[in-house]
């Protein structure tokens, strides 16, 4: 399965360049869930902020956490990371005994060296060289991609709870995993909703982003990427590439309308040489 | 923001691929981590005042991002490809607009201070002229709320900000996927997203 995604090139994106070739099966998915969210997990999540105290809602989360140890070092040694892995069982081993059966972060408390990092077969997919494939929003589960979803039915095989805890426990990790997840949500989603004009578009980057985020932290970096932010005024610098201004052109433009622009050099079109730049996936990595 | 004229920038810039050494001069860190943390000083001792209405705040948001963002490069980084293809007069609005939109979006968080402090944590050269600095938003009662990186740009004329990661997501990045999915959906005209831009500021006019 791996090998079957790993064709093409790695699409690590850090641009509007998502591939999404099921756009229209994706937004319509969206917005069920989106549905689902606003009729069910939105209004939970929000009593669950206001009703649990907050130090209790620490404890559900550092417990949820520590339950997952198992797959985050197995990944963590998928990947080679060893000081990952033993930062893992560590956290494991002093939060499960002096942190009360992982009720308190004790190991991460105040030390960055041991703070928790989340680690899964997607990501280890990702390190091992396979690309993301088409950008995928699964029902309920929300954005998500082939490979991730492909990391996450690994995960849930690899997880020896999976196995063990009884159907009643396994129930409650999954709603408790998906309320503290939708808690944490809460405000940065909103925020998003309210400063985006398409909001799928708007979530779909944001997966990408954060995700690449987590996989560039836990590998150890073959390089970050940076979008090429091409300088406005660079173009000052190519006047003799200029295009001819467009037709729709009022002559030599009127004079700009704010203190802003009045600043700004005229505004024109930019060179082709420096087209290229504008898609980030062509940064080289530093 | 004062700009060289022409002929010194293309002339700096010639200069500059002759000389290759004085071309990859690196970005100097220090300056921008100086930059971000009086930035950031100069915000939060405004925000001090309990008495800041909103219009205030819009008024002092709209202030710091014009002189510390360069709100040009920001607006036609998020345009995308569709920077080129969109006439002079819809970039003109579009700047316009993107500039509302962002005062807009933000100023109100600027009413809602509650005694947050910041604390530049360090800084790394991502280009030749680029510098991310890292800080941290701590909260009254010493927890760390969010991780934030400046991207800085460093020119003749002093720094600018460029881009705000949050979290690891790039505000430039997410408002380019945003713009151009409206653009996109608009069958390719810059137009539909000028009008939503307009919309989206209205509504916000209207909520404040």
């Amino acid at each position: 399965m791996g090998l079957a995604l790993a064709g093409g090139a790695c699409a690590s994106s850090t641009g509007n360049g998502v591939y999404d070739p099921i756009e229209p099966f994706n937004r319509a998915m969206f917005q069920v869930n989106d549905a689902a969210d606003f009729l069910v997990v939105r209004p939970v999540s929000e009593t669950y902020r206001q009703v649990v105290p907050d130090p209790l809602q620490e404890m559900v989360t550092n417990v949820l956490r520590n339950l997952r140890t198992p797959v985050i070092v197995l990944n963590q040694l998928l990947q080679g990371d060893w000081e990952g892995a033993e930062v893992a069982a560590t956290r494991f081993f002093l939060n499960s005994t002096v942190g009360v059966l992982g009720l308190v972060d004790i190991a991460g408390y105040g030390n960055p060296e041991l703070a928790y990092e989340s680690e899964d077969f997607g990501q280890t997919l990702a390190v091992w060289g396979v690309g993301d494939g088409p950008y995928l929003v699964l029902p309920l589960l929300g954005p998500s991609n082939v490979r991730d979803t492909a990391g996450r039915v690994v995960d849930i095989g690899s997880d020896p709870l999976t196995y063990t805890l009884n159907d009643d426990a396994a129930l409650a990790r999954n709603i408790l995993t998906v309320v503290d997840a939708r808690t944490q949500l809460l405000d940065p989603l909103d925020e998003v909703r309210r400063s985006s004009l398409d909001y799928y578009a708007a979530v779909r980057s944001l997966y990408v982003q954060s995700r690449d985020g987590e996989i560039q932290e836990g590998a150890a970096a073959e390089g970050e990427e940076f979008p090429d932010f091409e300088d406005f005024d660079d173009f000052e610098d190519f006047e003799g590439f200029d295009d001819p201004p467009p037709p729709t052109d009022s002559g030599e433009a009127g004079p700009p309308s704010n203190a802003l622009l009045s600043e700004s050099p005229p505004l024109r079109e930019p060179p082709p040489p420096l087209v290229l730049d504008l898609d980030p996936r062509r940064n080289q990595p530093r | 923001m004062k700009l060289l004229p022409p002929g010194a920038a293309a002339a700096l810039f010639a200069a500059g691929l002759a000389l290759s050494p004085f071309a990859s001069r690196a970005a100097d860190a220090a300056g921008a981590e100086r930059f971000i943390a009086a930035l950031g000083d100069e915000v939060v001792s405004t925000l001090q005042r309990p008495d800041l209405t909103l219009e205030e705040a819009e008024t002092q948001f709209r202030g710091v991002f014009r002189t510390n963002f360069d709100i040009p490069t920001i607006g036609q980084f998020s345009l995308g490809r569709y920077w080129r293809v969109a006439s002079p007069t819809e970039r003109e609005e579009f700047l316009l607009l993107f500039e509302e939109m962002i005062v807009e979006t933000y100023a109100r968080r600027f009413t809602e201070y509650s005694g947050q402090s910041f604390r530049v944590t360090g800084s790394r050269e991502i280009s030749e002229r680029d510098v991310l600095v890292s800080t941290s938003i701590i909260n009254a009662d010493g927890q760390l709320v969010v991780v934030i990186d400046w991207r800085v740009r460093q020119r003749e004329t002093g720094y600018q900000i460029i881009d705000v990661v949050v979290e690891q997501v790039s505000m430039g990045v997410t408002q380019r996927s945003d713009f151009n999915a409206v653009i996109q959906r608009g069958g390719g005209k810059v137009e539909v997203l000028l009008q939503a831009l307009r919309e989206q500021v209205q509504t916000a006019q209207q909520d404040g």
